[in-house]
């Protein structure tokens, strides 16, 4: 009896070992990837970290730790490993490219004997299974907490000294905003290890065999470093079918899986993929490709094609005068017309009801086949999804403003999620697609901030009322939206039409105003003449034209 | 005695031998470092906790880590930075190696000095060599830095392993065991020891430690 119950103690110790280790390691992997030099300081006076090592807790890393985890109290870590954090690069161009996967998986001691149906994925596992094998009669099983502590600690302090040497620490130091950042995705599920190109490498940083069985720290990075856009894509092509096919559908319906308790903990790491690496999810599907600059792009559903075309061609033809009125004539437009953004919101709209439904079959993960169908929704929606992320990170590159468009469009999927299921907390998973943005690659004090501080400021300046600007753009607009007005007057209502009569007139009594005052001084002219030469100017700056000799002064 | 060893062979431009055995030498002592103790009773301890820097090199496309310790560093830097001249210096014929050492004491009765027994030996040998263009020094610049790569990753594959480690003792046995000289870390005792082929005779380990390289080089 109480050699039981200290064979629980024992365990329960340890997966709170292994869950401070699963914690810690995230935090390492991530802040090594920051691109910037870490120094922790010695603590010589007992100090509180976890296995005597100073590693400075990230919050975000640990929020996301902990959501990828799920962990709800009693439930054990040992069911939720392996622990993956995945590191990949994404250029400005929008190419991207996973760097690598660490990993800490554990090993049970039954699970020796049975084989692994993942094909490639478990390329990193059968290595460390056969590397178990192999040593198995050399080390002994660690019973003494203490020494199962410290011999972690040192398995920390190798992954330290690890994330320093595969290439990717060195793209990550290299990082900045102009050309690639570097991003990072931490998921329950056997490392993805495919994404990672021909001839990766895998290292095992160290192996602990407990009585639960053997904790294994494991790498695997890629080697060629080199993106050909060709090249890249037409072998992302494959990976994603691979990919979509053999590893996110699969597990849910599966009857080949081991356990049944194995299938619920693959089908939850599905969800959280979707969810916290919606962004890579939907930047690995195949929709980048489909985005040809030859080819017109395509308009989706119900979108109103002449408002498109006018929109898209607009977009290119920039008007010679005045120099930034083109920034507030796409404000107008933007706010008046919103054609572009119909789109994307409705795409944004589904992809975040999708995520919703993902969720809430997620609950219920018995009813296999509305799983089943809800995966196939999501092969859909992961490439519209792309989209409006893209969209939205355009937007935040330049301007901070536009993060309130992008809350208003989710205001109708929330009020969806609350239709369908009130019980339901709401996922975190749009926050999330922000954060990745601007955690933690983004420092405040970037070059880019100076850049969007200004284009903000531009954004929002008053528009300068010269009159030969107020006459051209007033002209301009109205013709320039006369076709399309016509059909957005009557798709807006009688509201519309009469705010628009009401600026015109605003406008016509702008520029009745603007008139008399220059007739005003063309009138007084003589008198400002008189008021120059009373400075005791010389008559050779007066002799030229009086409007161009007022500017020649000014040069 | 049988003590572990490791051996590793580097070629490289002088200005790099400095760079290249301190990340060597660094990343096992931060392994082999614990935090200081602080005894409450005579087994009974707590341990403090260690930091870590990273540091670029200059000569090397490397960065490494150490603990966060200015007098460890300190240590480490003349030791080696004493081999580095030497071997670099005209005398010398461009080849020497230079070792790290961790020991433990053993006290002897009263007559007798204590002896020192060491447990773990990680050697670094290497051979100079010099570019004639700036070409092949970046390349060598890079080869080099894949190389440390490569031992950095055969360092913690070894530490991972489960071998011997000298046991905590008592608060009155810590000096045997321990250097707490350090007011922040406390790494195992260790020593370093050189050669170069220019000078000084090969010591007795150093005679077995070239058998042993040559009987494994055939």
């Amino acid at each position: 009896m109480s050699a039981t119950q200290r064979l629980n103690a024992a365990e329960k110790d340890l997966e709170r070992f292994i869950k401070f280790l699963a914690l810690k390691s995230t935090q390492v992997v991530v802040q090594s990837r920051l691109g910037e030099k870490i120094q922790t300081q010695c603590n010589p006076l007992a100090g509180n970290d976890w296995f005597n090592i100073v590693v400075q807790d990230h919050p975000e890393v640990m929020d996301e730790t902990k959501r990828a985890l799920a962990l709800k109290p009693g439930d054990s870590i040992l069911q939720r490993l392996p622990l993956c954090v995945e590191i990949s690069l994404k250029t400005t161009e929008g190419d991207q490219m996973v760097l690598e996967v660490w990993s800490l998986d554990l090993l049970q001691p039954a699970a020796n004997g049975t084989t692994t149906n993942g094909g490639g994925a478990s390329n990193a596992r059968d290595d460390s299974k056969a590397d178990t094998n192999g040593t198995n009669g050399e080390s002994q099983t660690l019973k003494a907490s203490h020494a199962i502590y410290s011999r972690m600690g040192i398995m920390l302090k190798s992954l330290i000294s690890l994330t320093r040497t595969t290439p990717a620490y060195k793209l990550s130091r290299r990082q900045c905003p102009d050309s690639y950042g570097i991003f990072y995705r931490i998921y329950v599920d056997r490392p993805q290890v495919h994404t990672l190109g021909e001839g990766h490498k895998n290292v095992k940083i160290g192996q602990l065999h407990t009585i639960v069985g053997s904790l294994v720290m494991s790498v695997a990075y890629r080697t060629k470093m080199t993106i050909s856009p060709t090249t890249a894509q037409a072998h992302q092509t494959e990976n994603n079918i691979i990919m979509l096919k053999s590893d996110h559908f699969r597990p849910a319906t599966d009857a080949s899986s081991p356990t049944n308790q194995q299938t619920q903990n693959h089908a939850t790491a599905v969800t959280k993929k979707l969810g916290l690496g919606g962004l890579n999810a939907a930047l690995g599907s195949g929709e980048r490709r489909c985005i040809d600059i030859e080819k017109p792009l395509r308009p989706g559903a119900f979108t109103d094609m002449g408002k498109l075309r006018q929109y898209t061609e607009d977009d290119f033809v920039l008007p010679e005068t005045p120099p930034f009125e083109w920034l507030l004539r796409g404000r107008q437009r933007h706010e008046s017309t919103g054609s572009g953004c119909s789109m994307e919101s409705l795409n944004r709209l589904d992809n975040v009801a999708s995520v919703v439904s993902n969720n809430l079959h997620n609950n219920n993960n018995n009813n296999h086949t509305a799983n089943n169908f809800n995966h196939s929704h999501n092969l859909n929606n992961n490439s519209t999804g792309f989209k409006s992320f893209e969209k939205q990170q355009a937007t935040n590159g330049e301007a901070a403003t536009s993060f309130s468009p992008i809350k208003s469009l989710l205001i109708p999927a929330t009020a969806y999620r609350h239709h369908s299921e009130p019980t339901l907390e709401p996922p975190p998973d749009d926050d999330n697609l922000l954060k990745e943005l601007h955690f933690p690659f983004a420092s405040p004090t970037s070059h880019v901030n100076d850049l969007a501080k200004f284009y903000r400021e531009c954004y929002h300046a008053p528009p300068l009322r010269g009159l030969n600007e107020l006459q051209a753009e007033v002209s301009s607009s109205s013709s320039s939206t006369t076709p399309a007005s016509s059909s957005s007057v009557a798709a807006c209502g009688p509201t519309a039409a009469a705010a628009a009569v009401a600026t015109s007139a605003a406008d016509a009594s702008a520029l009745d105003d603007l008139s008399r005052q220059l007739e005003q001084f063309e009138t007084s002219l003589e008198d400002y003449d008189k008021l120059v030469s009373q400075f005791g100017l010389t008559g050779s700056s007066s002799s030229g034209s009086r409007s161009s000799g007022g500017l020649q002064m000014s040069n | 005695m049988n003590a572990r060893s490791q051996v590793f062979d580097l070629t490289m431009e002088g200005l790099q031998v400095d760079e290249a055995v301190t990340t060597i030498f660094q990343t096992v002592l931060f392994h082999r470092c614990l935090g200081k103790f602080m005894y409450t009773g005579d087994a009974q301890y707590s341990i403090g906790t260690v930091g870590y820097t990273d540091v670029d090199c200059n000569f090397i496309d490397f960065t490494y880590v150490c603990c966060t310790s200015d007098s460890l560093t300190h240590k480490v830097k003349r030791a080696i930075n004493v081999f580095s001249e030497k071997l670099r210096s005209n005398e010398s014929c461009g080849s020497g190696q230079i070792s790290l050492e961790f020991f433990q004491k053993k006290k002897n009765r009263w007559p007798f000095p204590q002896e020192s027994i060491p447990w773990e030996v990680w050697t670094v040998h290497l051979d100079l060599i010099k570019h004639e263009n700036e070409d092949e020094r970046q390349l060598c610049r890079e080869n080099v830095s894949d190389l440390l790569t490569e031992k950095v990753i055969y360092i913690t594959e070894l530490m991972n392993r489960h071998d011997y480690v000298p046991k905590t003792p008592s608060q009155s046995e810590l000096d045997l065991i321990f250097d707490t000289s350090f007011p922040d870390v406390q790494p195992y005792l260790f020593k370093f020891d050189y050669s170069t082929s220019g000078s000084a005779a090969p010591s007795m380990g150093n005679a077995m430690k070239k058998i042993i390289k040559e009987t494994l080089a055939m």
